[in-house]
Formats: structure tokens, C-alpha cells, sequence
């Protein structure tokens, strides 16, 4: 089947970013320098580590080789996962960028202005249905559930962030749900199916759960943080992208329980940049960044307590990769951009 | 999910009606006089179903000797009354399972799940009465309560088989009219023109991710697999459909290859996971197949048929959406084989009326109306002969709703809009 140019290249993008992933021997000890430069939002790294992570080596079989077979079929089948995961998490992207004016998406220009509003609809169309005939391969009705409730979650909390009534666009529970649905239940999810595609515990399951649930949060905290700060420390270096699209984050959120006049601010909109300038002056005299910095590193750390507590492995990969995973928690909180 | 006591009231109810129904002995032989007289009138009568669910209800039994008549002439039948009181059931459970948290999410995402916008819920019609078709009644057991149960189940679960394909099938119709721009969707505004593009798009990604979790819970990894692929045909048909070169935009292999995937594979493969649900043998699941596969063909044909013709015969008294659009159907294709110089007024695209009606004159002149028909008509004997060729069944519910299965290939040619 002869797909139109466009077509084609979103999916080599993103198969591109999936085939790089998949070579990273897990005993490469460059790993976190790598998954530093890589990570950018990327689900694929941490869902590879996660399956290192919950390995369960057999004893050696006289010949290795049906233990091998098995580990390979398995491997490959979470390596599926994480696929369909970006597959996912792209076509998500696509579509959240229909009419939406985002003016780059992670540095490759909006396919949006590339090639119009239809062919976004329709490659990211293209892109869900192969990750269900993905998920249909492994055979497991589990996972296929799992994966099929984040496309809920993804579209929800869009959804959430599209319809907000005043009262809600300034409540940090709905920010946090809204939050949840959109960056957080993707890689928690993807991280269960991988602990049930490789036969855990529901225990185990749920500690993997867990840790994509808090590095997700974490993660856009410090998103939400830095797109204030930028690459500095200082305010309003950042690109300030949330704000002007009228998106009010976690930030923002705790400077307007500091200082309630705030909110009015906030309810006259950002489309007046003197407006930006005055809720920016009202959050630098709070402790909003600080207290979203605050938060993100105790969900960084419960993140790390749930690989802490997974049942111990004497092998070095599995220990490997669970240090990998730990790392990530630091560096999601450290980053800079 | 916890369903309104409302909704275990009305699906108890006609489950315990289908059960009474099934139970009525084959023997019978005022059954099919009885049928007659209460399906006579409006394919979507509910009294029809209703009235017969009463007659089985032990208080009721003294109504069997009311009935007077006594042929067992079998008239025509209704497909659609046949299965309507179960799509009532089903039309309740969609509207349930499409349920957002968020107020816009919801209303979009059950938009065309209101009632009076249903269409005319020609899959899940089928759908159902291929469950009947390809049912298989355990001989009775010493106290018939298990017998009872498993099919009950399985009812069930083909019955979600007609649920999800719904979705599916909105979920497709949602982007489909993001992507043509359309206004207007069966009769009243698309979701996109009174929601926007976005929230469209969206509310399609939901109803498929629900769909999707619709399926997982079938636990048949088979079905699974089928309905992805439909989801995937769909997407090709459209991309098909968008961005055909001139050469493919006038190709009849092209045009049918891209109607399999937009209309027919949907119907096909549904039809098929239904027979797999009823751990039917490979042979029926392809019969099954062949069925859905044809009649969604012969469906097309004549959607295209009548685009040119509407309730009419002649010409251009149609909508003439699919020339508008610059989709190029069937009858034209067949007309561009008489008359290529066609092919250059094709071309030229129908942005401009006149070349429209320039078009629309070759079309009149060639045979390429009577082609398509033939060719549906070709498509709904296939349907037909797959039926004929189910394993034979004394069942008398298995054998009414095959005769409906058939019915329906004729009722897809013949009907006018």
C-alpha cells in the first residue's frame, strides 16, 4: 500500500525514534548521558528500561537456548509496547494540533502547517490504527484494555484543558487530574502492560505503575516550571507559551493561593501582554515556582521508592536498569529544558 | 460498569423475551402465520417483538387461542422488526458506554447516539440477525437452565460484536466529515460544524478507544484482531479516498478496492467475529464473511446509484454530493470505459457546475447506471448464495432470520433511498 509522502514521513519519524531506542544495549554505561539527550518528553526510554527493569532471567537451561527464546519473544513483545506507546503519544500530538495555532512541536514545525489541518486528522488516524493492530498481535486483552483507556485519558484531559469553566482553570485538582490524563497515564499505563506482558505480580504491576504515574508528573511540573524560567533561573526567560495560549499551570496555581487578586488577573485572559507582565510580577513575588519545584521532586522521589521496592534481582542488567530508572527521577527535576 | 437500574430492567426484560421466544417449540406451525400478522405495517415497530414476548409469559398463554390463523404461507418479513426490540436494548447500552466525565466530551461523544439520529442501524440489524442465523440450540438439557445461560452469554457478547462496530462505524463518520468538510450528517448538523474540527476529532478517538476496551473485554483475541484491522481499513479507504492520483481517481479496481475498505470490510469482519464468537467452524466464518462482504459492495453500488438518480430513475435528480465532492462512483467510472473523451471532463475536476452537467450528460448517455445496478445486484446474490450455503438448520428462528439475511440483500438493491 502506497502512502502519500506526508503519511510516510510522520511514520518514519517516528519509527526513526523507535529503531534508535530499541539498539541501546541496556549494560552500555553512557546510558544516562543518553537518555539525558533523548528523553525530551519521549516515552520510549523509560518503557525499555522498564522491561530490563522487571527481568526475571531464568536459570540456565542446559543449552541456553530455549531460555534465550523465550526472553527474545518476550522482549520483543515489550518492545511492541513502547511502539505502540509512541505511536500513541504521536498521533495524540497530531491531533491535539488540529486548529490548536502551536507553533513547534518538539523543534520539527507543526505538521499542521506543513500539510494542513485534514492530513493531521488523518495520519494521526493512521498512526492509531496501526498501534491497535499493534496491540491486537500480543494477543492480550489486558494490555490492549490498558492501552486503550490511555487514548480515553489523552482525548479527556485535552478535552479538559479545551472546556474549562473560570472556576476550574484556576483549581489545582482539576490542573492535577487534567495533568494526569494528558502526560502521566500514558507512560504509567505503558509501564503496567509492560510488567503484566512479562507475567509479574499485580503488586509488581502496580509499583510500575506508580513510578510512570509520579516521573510523569514530575515531569510536567518541571515543564510547566521551566516554561517560565527557560534555560535561567529567572522568570520570563522561558518561552512563556503556556500563558499566552491561556493555559494556567501548576505554578501560577500556587501564586494564586498566595495572593488571591491573582485570579482576576487570570480571569481577564492572556491575549493583553500587559496582562502576561502582571500575573508574571504577582508569581515572581510568590513561591509558585518554588512549591511546583517542591511538589515535582516529591513525586520524583515516590517514583524512585516504587523501583526501591520492586523484589530484589541479583542480575546486573536488572539492577542496571533500575538504577537507569532512578537516575531519570533526578534528571527529570534537574533538567534545564 | 454499573448500568441504571432502568437499563437491567429493560435488557432483563428482552433477554427473558428472546429466552420465551427461542423456547416457542419449532413445531409450531401457527408461528409463521403469527409473525405475519404481527409484523404486518412499520419495519420498526416495536409492538411486533413485544406482543410475541407477552404471548410466551406464562400468564399469557390463554392468547395462543385467540389466534385464528392457520396458513403457513411465508410472506415477507421485515428484517428489521425481527431484531428491533433487541436494537432498542442495544441503542440504550451504546449511549451508556459512551458516557464522558467531561460535559463537551459526552455530548459530542454521543452526538449520533441520540435518539432519532440513530440512522437506520443497518450493521447492528445484520449483525444481530447473523447471530440468530448462525445459531446453534443445544438439545435440550434434563432442566434447560444451563443451555439457557451459555446462550444467553453469547447473545451478549455478539451483541457487544454490534455495539462496538457502531462506535467504530461513528467513530470513522465523525473524522470522515472533519476531513470532507461536510455540514450536514444524517439530517442534522455534522459534529464538527456545530462543535468545531477539534472537538470532533477527539470525540472520534473516544468513541474508538471505547470500542477498543468493548472488544479487550470479549477476551477473543481473534475478534480483536479483526476489528483492528477494520479500524486500519478504515483509515486506508480514507487516505484512498484523499489522495488518489488522476490515474487511480479513474480506475474501477481502485474505486472497489477503496469501497472494500471504506464500507464493505467493516460489515465483513464484524460478521465474521460474529460467527467466530459462536465458535462456528472456518467454513461458516468465511460464509459469514462473504455475506458482510458482498452486501456492504451492493450497498455501495447502489448509494452511488442513487446519488445520480435519488427517488427517481432519471438522471440528476439526485443529491449529487459525491460528483460535487469530486468522487468519482461507479456509474461514472463505467461511463468513462464507453466514452473516454470522459475522461478529460473528469479531469478537469467538478469545481465548475457546467462541467458537472457536461459529465452528467455522458453519464445519461451511456449504460453506466444499469452497470452499476447490475453489479450490485451481482454482489447481493453472492450474500444471498452465502446464506444458502450456512449448514442446514430445522430451526425455525435460524431459518426466519436467514430468510431476513436475504431479504436484505434484496431490500439493498431495490430500495430507493
Amino acid at each position: 500500500m502506497a502512502f502519500p509522502r506526508g503519511l510516510c514521513t510522520v511514520s518514519r519519524l517516528a519509527r526513526r525514534g523507535i529503531n534508535g531506542y530499541r539498539r541501546l544495549p541496556s549494560s552500555d554505561h553512557r546510558l544516562p548521558a543518553l537518555i539525558q539527550t533523548h528523553f525530551a518528553g519521549s516515552p520510549m526510554t523509560v518503557l525499555l528500561l522498564m522491561a530490563s527493569a522487571l527481568h526475571m532471567p531464568l536459570p540456565e537451561p542446559s543449552d541456553g537456548s530455549v531460555g534465550d527464546a523465550v526472553s527474545l519473544e518476550l522482549r520483543t513483545r515489550q518492545q511492541c509496547i513502547a511502539e505502540i506507546t509512541e505511536m500513541i503519544h504521536v498521533a495524540s500530538l497530531l491531533h491535539d494540533d488540529v486548529l490548536d495555532d502551536a507553533d513547534t512541536r518538539r523543534g520539527i514545525g507543526s505538521l499542521n502547517f506543513i500539510m494542513g489541518n485534514k492530513l493531521a486528522v488523518l495520519a494521526g488516524d493512521f498512526l492509531l490504527s496501526r498501534a491497535c493492530v499493534a496491540l491486537a498481535s500480543l494477543k492480550n486483552t489486558e494490555v490492549v484494555s490498558l492501552l486503550a483507556t490511555v487514548v480515553e485519558h489523552l482525548v479527556t484531559g485535552e478535552t479538559m484543558q479545551m472546556t474549562s469553566s473560570s472556576d476550574q482553570h484556576c483549581s489545582m485538582e482539576y490542573y492535577m487530574q487534567k495533568t494526569y490524563y494528558k502526560t502521566a497515564s500514558l507512560i504509567s499505563n505503558s509501564c503496567k502492560a509492560i510488567a503484566i506482558l512479562a507475567g509479574q505480580t499485580t503488586e509488581v504491576a502496580m509499583l510500575a505503575y506508580e513510578y510512570g504515574r509520579n516521573l510523569g508528573l514530575a515531569f510536567q511540573l518541571i515543564d510547566d516550571v521551566l516554561d517560565f524560567t527557560g534555560t535561567s533561573a529567572s522568570l520570563g526567560k522561558g518561552s512563556l507559551s503556556d500563558i499566552r495560549h491561556g493555559i494556567v499551570t501548576a505554578p501560577m496555581l500556587f501564586a494564586m493561593e498566595e495572593f488571591p487578586q491573582l485570579r482576576t488577573v487570570v480571569d481577564r485572559g492572556f491575549d493583553d501582554p500587559a496582562n502576561v507582565d502582571l500575573a508574571l510580577e504577582y508569581l515572581g513575588r510568590s513561591r509558585g515556582i518554588q512549591r511546583a519545584r517542591e511538589l515535582a521532586k516529591k513525586h520524583a522521589e515516590l517514583a524512585a521508592t516504587a523501583i526501591d521496592s520492586l523484589p530484589e534481582s541479583d542480575d546486573e542488567d536488572v539492577r542496571k536498569s533500575r538504577r537507569a530508572l532512578v537516575d531519570l527521577t533526578h534528571i527529570v527535576i534537574t533538567r534545564n529544558k
